[in-house]
């Protein structure tokens, strides 16, 4: 009782002290404090908002059909009706770029988020559980990342005729590794810590140890390690389809519009140059922005 | 010296179950393939059920998997790699013939991306926060975000299709003044090389400035610079070869990502090497072949892993191993 009491005084000195000479935040507060004075930070997230909102919305105004073939319109130039003209097989290259992107960021956010799901489980029991766990787990981490992932993929590809859905839990499958080990050694740091040990010592189960203190502790990593593999599975997700081992056509992703944009770029450069450029962009701007919450999130930017 | 020699063997055998583990995987994924390899001759009219039997045995197709496996482990330690179903002719010859077009993409490649992104990165961060860094550090989020099959397709569509200054793919002309010379092999090599190494160069850049900007908060930088050495020496002697040692381990694990880059790369540019062979393998499902070239890729990346830890060990005198 006592000791709440003065617990409380102290709060609240500190909190007069702190008025008079400057606001107090979160570090939650100042890590967006950080990440809105980023310029680059700034701009990826922008950018990233404007490609959402146009793929979707895009998506749902655009007159055309995505996969309607038009004999008349094979390889036309860019006309007021299309606006970037169409493919090979006269398809509105505006509307594919609208759809397929919807699949793109699709499989990109999806796979990333999954695959961080994973690893934040793998490295979570790993890092928590140490001994044979961790051996076993880590042992495993090592088997997927000396496979080498595209070369790999690209069989699965093959033999899978991966859907849209199929081709996220591939990439995820083999992605997941970098996050595993991080959170895993973050999880060895925060354990030798004195408020973890405390937690421990109050008889907080494993399950409780994990959800309600190592993980949350662990969120700046993930976040981080999530953005910045968002761009990898996108890249990925491309070339897998250009590869013609993703999404198949007729089915339009950035990647498997480009599939055969060697044939066609001498006489319809629009083909090879649009899809192309919406991916650099896209990736370009989670990369943007995962670099922004790295800075952001890292405590240690106010003092240096 | 005997300590490094030590924890070297006991990478080694580590290494050797992992390779037994990744060889066991391929193999399984690769069984799993739809398409028998001899559905070409089944379709065959004049292909007499005798003669597929015939082939079959030839192949071992007839035995148990493990069997199966267990034949093409030993082979593959005793350079009997199989038969490509594809071309009737000995795997390790057709990728064989393959390595030296691959090394000399990937090893144009790997040194253009150390001689660049060596300086850049290490120029930025002395440099840091002036005109020269606030200009590299974008720049390298450009290669890391480029998808480097369509860098590929932008500079064949420039250089080739529009300007025609470079040949848009293979690695020699097929006729005409100069074909087959060393010249004409380098200009085949240009854009490939180019567009293998962009993201080593971004990444790389990267890293070095990192590392180097780290290197430059160290205490015995201080003191280089407290006991009155030349800027110059403290820059580029002591805190260079510092930073450089935690570079290796990076440029060492990236060699095998390098090589399975080159599947994109050699693809795009129909650079006759290991990658393409991978792709076109793939195609026809030629079994033996991909088998054969996975394997190549994950003994590089055990081999990259060992070499890489025990190089380590070696430059640092603070690694206990």
């Amino acid at each position: 009782m006592n000791f709440a009491k003065s617990r409380k005084k102290a709060a609240a000195d500190l909190e007069s002290q702190a008025t008079s000479q400057a606001v107090i935040r979160t570090p939650l507060q100042q890590a967006v404090r950080r990440f809105r004075k980023n310029k680059i930070a700034m701009t990826g997230f922008w950018m990233v908002v404007v490609l959402v909102l146009f793929v979707n919305i895009g998506a749902l105004v655009t007159p055309y059909d995505p996969d309607a073939v038009s004999l008349f319109d094979i390889n036309a130039t860019p006309t007021a009706e299309h606006v970037l003209g169409c493919d090979s097989l006269g398809r509105d290259l505006l509307t594919r770029i609208l759809f397929g992107g919807r699949i793109s960021l699709a499989v990109g956010l999806l796979s990333a988020a999954l695959s961080m799901a994973l690893g934040s489980l793998v490295g979570a029991l790993s890092g928590y559980y140490g001994g044979v766990v961790d051996s076993i787990l880590m042992r495993l981490t090592d088997l997927v990342l000396t496979i080498p992932s595209l070369p790999l993929l690209m069989v699965l590809g093959v033999i899978f005729k991966p859907s849209p859905t199929f081709l996220i839990i591939m990439i995820a499958l083999l992605n997941w590794t970098t996050s595993a080990r991080l959170v895993r050694s973050r999880f060895l740091t925060l354990k030798e810590l004195d408020y973890i040990k405390a937690a421990r010592a109050t008889g907080e189960g494993d399950a409780r140890m994990i959800l309600t203190h190592l993980l949350p502790n662990s969120l700046d990593v993930i976040v981080v390690t999530a953005t910045l593999a968002i761009g990898n599975s996108i890249i990925m997700e491309s070339t897998l389809s250009f590869l013609g081992c993703g999404i198949n056509p007729p089915t339009a992703s950035w990647g498997s519009m480009l599939q055969s944009a060697q044939e066609t770029m001498a006489s319809a450069p629009l083909t090879a140059i649009a899809p192309g450029l919406m991916i650099f962009l896209t990736v370009l701007a989670f990369n943007f922005v995962g670099d922004g919450l790295t800075d952001a999130l890292d405590p240690k930017r106010d003092l240096a | 010296m005997r300590g490094l020699l030590k924890y070297a063997a006991k990478r080694i055998a580590q290494a050797i179950p992992m390779l037994l583990a990744v060889s066991i995987i391929i193999y399984a994924l690769l069984q799993a393939m739809p398409g028998d390899p001899l559905d070409m001759y089944l379709e065959n009219p004049s292909a007499s059920p005798e003669a597929i039997e015939a082939i079959k045995e030839a192949h071992g197709l007839n035995q148990p998997v493990y069997i199966q496996y267990l034949d093409w482990l030993t082979g593959i330690l005793t350079g009997d790699w199989g038969v490509s179903i594809n071309s009737q002719r000995q795997v390790i010859d057709v990728i064989g013939e393959r390595v030296v077009p691959t090394l000399q993409l990937t090893a144009t490649s790997f040194l253009l991306a150390l001689v660049i992104a060596l300086p850049l990165g290490v120029r930025s961060a002395i440099k840091k926060g002036e005109t020269f860094d606030n200009v590299t550090t974008p720049l390298t989020f450009f290669g890391i975000s480029m998808p480097s099959f369509w860098f590929g397709l932008m500079l064949q569509l420039l250089f080739a299709v529009t300007l025609h200054w470079l040949p848009s793919a293979g690695r020699y002309s097929l006729g005409g003044p100069g074909a087959g010379s060393v010249l004409d092999l380098l200009r085949h090599l240009i854009m490939p090389s180019i567009v293998l190494a962009l993201i080593y160069i971004a990444s790389w850049t990267r890293y070095a400035r990192s590392n180097y900007l780290e290197v430059l908060g160290q205490d015995y930088i201080r003191t280089a610079r407290a006991k009155g050495l030349k800027e110059r020496v403290v820059l580029y002697k002591h805190a260079l070869r510092n930073a450089l040692i935690p570079m290796v381990t990076v440029v060492m694990l990236d060699i095998p990502v390098l090589f399975s880059g080159a599947v994109i790369t050699e693809t795009v540019f129909a650079w006759p090497g290991m990658g393409s062979l991978f792709f076109d393998s793939l195609t026809k499902q030629d079994f033996p072949i991909l088998m054969g070239i996975l394997m190549v890729n994950a003994v590089l990346v055990i081999l990259s892993n060992l070499l890489a830890d025990i190089i380590y060990a070696a430059l640092d005198p603070r690694i206990k191993y």
